[in-house]
């Protein structure tokens, strides 16, 4: 198992955007399906770079991270222990850990 | 007391006065630095509140190009208050602004559901009920530092 980087404004768009595949091309959904659950799945650490992007929204970002946990069924736990944030900009860091653990909270409540 | 011990006393006093004098310049040009800030950040929430309301209100806007301009916004505006935090930690702005990034970017924001309109005037209050209170308490910080 490797460790893999995921620059979204090289890799995927500097302008991600919605949360849906039906909100466009670069949704939260298709980067979460296609980019970051994969990476997650097959290496042992995965860096997601977030810098580079013009913004990302909170549809986005709730979709792509706290979906791991409440469509891909994956742990908190085990998210923490693999994944990276880089981000200048503190708000995005701060945003994602907190959808993450949002997501964990719902998940529990739900068992 | 001689002529030297007088002489000392008053090089003494001189350099207390020197010294009194550049901390409180040193003081005034902190505080004009951090008010310009303090403007600017007021500047570009207001400039964001009115592109966050038009983008969900206005039925003949472009979408996209307020997309960009609110990310722009925000972006100029986590400049400001990280480095605005990088000066002093105390300032109790960053709910505030939390909330305000959550209000206008989560829900329907890039979305094809989007419908802008007058049904999404509560939204838009919150907005500015949020950016209110952020700037209130900017203000109240400033204050608290500034004009003791």
């Amino acid at each position: 198992m490797t460790n893999k980087i995921l620059n979204i404004a090289e890799e995927y768009s500097d302008t991600p955007a919605g949360r849906y595949l039906s909100d466009g091309n670069y949704s939260g959904q298709r980067f979460r399906d296609e980019f970051l659950f994969p990476a997650l799945q097959n290496n042992c650490e995965v860096e997601v770079i977030l810098d580079g992007t013009l913004g990302c929204g909170s549809s986005f970002l709730e979709e792509a991270f706290g979906g791991l946990i409440r469509e891909k069924n994956m742990d908190l736990a085990e998210i923490e222990s693999k994944l990276h944030i880089t981000s200048s900009r503190a708000l995005y860091k701060n945003k994602i850990w907190q959808y993450l653990k949002d997501a964990q909270l719902e998940k529990k409540k739900k068992k | 007391m001689g002529t030297c011990e007088f002489a000392a006393i008053g090089w003494l006093i001189t350099l207390m006065a020197v010294i009194y004098t550049n901390q409180k310049a040193d003081n005034r040009e902190t505080r004009k630095e951090v008010r310009g800030k303090v403007d600017q950040l007021a500047d570009t929430l207001m400039l964001l509140n009115n592109t966050a309301t038009e983008y969900y209100m206005d039925k003949n806007r472009s979408s996209s190009m307020q997309e960009i301009k609110i990310h722009e916004s925000f972006n100029i505006c986590i400049r400001i208050i990280e480095n605005l935090y990088l000066a002093d930690k105390s300032i109790g702005i960053q709910e505030n602004f939390d909330n305000l990034f959550e209000l206008i970017t989560s829900g329907d924001f890039e979305s094809k559901n989007l419908i802008p309109g007058e049904h999404n005037k509560d939204l838009c209050k919150d907005f500015v009920l949020e950016k209110e209170k952020l700037i209130r308490n900017l203000e109240q910080w400033f204050s608290k530092k500034f004009q003791k």
